[in-house]
């Protein structure tokens, strides 16, 4: 199973022996062959290991490129086997790391790989493991978590025209977004690698404002060539960029509302839920082309159904539901009976909060890795309900719920992108209706829970992501000290569907964290 | 003749049985695709454990090979502790 690399170490400036402690961690790798490729002078290696490296295996090789006139494209043409690992100088591979990179090419031949990286201290002690996101293309884009070693397919680096003369912060980024256009088979390894320790010190003081300069021009250039007109800045609040997409304000949009006409008392005032959740959407949209679809129980009372019919400005159906309470027949119901490309899933017990929400909701799905797209929920008393789900320890959880979001963003820049998450509550969702019906809607086997978590899992199953849209907001109604009635059989029929999650692969303990390339 | 209300909630009954038979499509995919996972693991774990007995043997021999009057000396010294015993 052992696959054999060509080994590229960036190593440049590097001080004499400054590679040792990562070539004496390749040695006792027992690896069949690897070529080693290091672009820096020759004293960056003492004599006696790299004596001891040739001999550790007849088949392994070592060359020096040097750094004044050759870098990562020169690196490549030299390469001889059909993976490439190119890493920093500070980094050491821990005890089986080529073999677990060699079993996870064979079981799924990536384009890209990558992985976690344990972080060792100056005094050489382990501190934490840094763990990385599984691909996440929105969310790269805005910032990277590559981290200090990748393995590169060799024939997918050639096929996009190589690295180019960037430095390599850059253009092994832009390496990543070439490759993403034509292939999405880019892998995470769940599992600390490599050995991170201090970088030398005119590493630290690299710029970082030029880096993401840098990394701007590169995601403008991928966004082109995938034809999507974001607009890309530096973003303001934190090292990484911010993206803006072109509004759709014209794909047909069916907004599907299940209620049964209930009214609430909501900042100290009651109301009737589903008339002020549609008046707060007809109010936040100037989308050109929707409809709303309400499906309504029987037990609706009739002024609220009268009301309903004032709603002058919006294309505005009602389909009755005469069966038991079941939240997926009835999302099923209305999207049966709509006429949009894109279904928007809305609780009745919401207000929407920010401007354009329905041209915003539905803009991503433009990409067609895309599957569902969620938005930012908040308690009435303006704590978080909705930041994602995380499928962790068996557990399925709604992350940072009941948190002040000024709170977290003190910890972590994951408030502040869009990304890919492992789930999105149905309260709110946009989904194009071919991936709906594709995916048989929400699992009528589940009527009041988890019908969103195992909705998501399929979209997952089905190759598409779940996005998270930082900066769309609504207020979920929902009450913090809800005790949620699990009816027999809906944890089972979940962990039946898709196993026991121990670990979920989009929220990370590290997320803002960001270091390497 | 088929009344247009009346085909319109036969369409609609079928599109909904249709709906539920692609979820149970996609469950029973994903039930395989977790066994596929499960088998893959077991095979790396198999891949491994053969691996380091491979390793543990030839790590034995070569200690006898390498350094014969090591080998023996301690032989020697566990003789020695088993009859002292």
């Amino acid at each position: 199973m052992n696959s054999s690399f060509s080994l590229v170490v960036l190593a440049g400036g590097e001080q004499p022996g400054g590679i040792d402690r990562l070539v004496r961690s390749l040695t006792k790798q027992g690896m069949a062959k690897l070529q080693l490729l290091v672009i820096g002078r020759e004293d960056v290696l003492s004599p006696r290991l790299r004596t001891q490296f040739s001999r550790s295996n007849p088949q392994c090789s070592i060359q020096f490129l040097d750094p004044t006139q050759h870098g990562l494209d020169e690196a490549l043409a030299e390469s001889s086997e059909e993976y490439i690992i190119v890493c920093n100088s500070n980094i050491g591979f821990v005890g089986n790391a080529l073999r677990e990179i060699s079993e996870q090419i064979h079981d799924f031949a990536p384009a890209v790989l990558y992985f976690f990286e344990n972080l060792i201290d100056a005094n050489g002690n382990y501190t934490r493991t840094i763990e990385k996101p599984r691909w996440s293309p929105v969310r790269f884009r805005q910032s990277s978590f590559l981290g200090n070693s990748v393995v590169f397919r060799r024939d997918f680096c050639r096929h996009v025209g190589g690295f180019g003369d960037e430095i390599p912060e850059i253009s092994l980024y832009e390496m990543v977004l070439k490759i993403s256009e034509h292939s999405d088979n880019i892998v995470c390894v769940e599992s600390g690698l490599i050995e991170l320790f201090p970088p030398r010190v005119e590493v630290q003081n690299q710029d970082f404002g030029s880096v993401l300069m840098g990394r701007k021009g590169a995601v403008e250039r991928h966004l082109s060539k995938l034809n999507l007109k974001h607009k890309v800045e530096l973003a303001s609040d934190f090292a990484g960029l911010a993206i803006t997409r072109t509004l759709d304000i014209a794909t047909p949009v069916s907004v599907i509302i299940p209620t049964r006409g209930s009214s609430a008392e909501v900042f100290g005032r009651s109301r009737i839920l589903i008339l002020e959740a549609i008046r707060s959407l007809v109010s936040k949209t100037s989308h050109a082309n929707y409809e709303i679809v309400v499906v309504a129980d029987l037990d609706t009372p009739s002024e609220v159904l009268d009301a309903l019919g004032s709603f002058k400005n919006a294309k505005l159906k009602i389909v009755p539901y005469d069966k038991p309470f079941n939240f997926s027949e009835k999302c099923n119901l209305g999207a049966l009976h709509s006429t949009g490309e894109v279904l928007v899933f809305l609780n009745d017990d919401v207000e929407i909060q920010s401007d354009d929400f329905l041209e915003r909701i539905i803009s991503p799905l433009e990409e067609q890795e895309i599957g569902q797209v969620g938005i930012m929920m908040y308690f009435e008393d303006s704590t978080i309900q909705h930041a994602g789900h995380a499928y962790s320890h068996g557990q399925f959880m709604h992350v940072y719920s009941g948190k002040e979001i000024h709170e977290i963003s003190k910890e972590t820049n994951l408030l502040k992108i869009d990304r890919e998450v492992s789930g999105l509550t149905a309260a709110c969702v946009a989904v194009r209706k071919s991936d709906f019906y594709k995916v048989g809607g929400f699992s009528e086997f589940l009527p009041g829970n988890f019908n969103d978590v195992d909705f998501s899992l399929k979209m997952r199953l089905l190759g598409k992501n779940n996005l998270l849209l930082h900066d769309v907001s609504m207020i979920h109604f929902e009450s913090k000290t809800r005790v949620t009635t699990v009816k027999p059989g809906e944890v089972e029929f979940v962990r039946e569907r898709w196993g026991y999650m121990n670990y979920d692969p989009f929220f990370t303990q590290d997320d803002g964290l960001e270091s390497g390339f | 003749m088929v009344s247009n209300e009346h085909s319109d909630d036969v369409v609609l009954n079928l599109s909904q049985q249709l709906l539920v038979m692609h979820d149970q499509e996609i469950g029973l995919k994903a039930i395989i695709w977790q066994r596929e996972a499960q088998i893959r693991e077991l095979q790396n774990q198999l891949a491994h454990m053969k691996d380091s007995y491979e390793n543990s043997t030839s790590w034995r021999l070569g200690r006898i090979l390498l350094s014969p009057k090591r080998f023996a000396q301690k032989i020697k010294y566990s003789l020695r502790k088993i009859i002292s015993n």
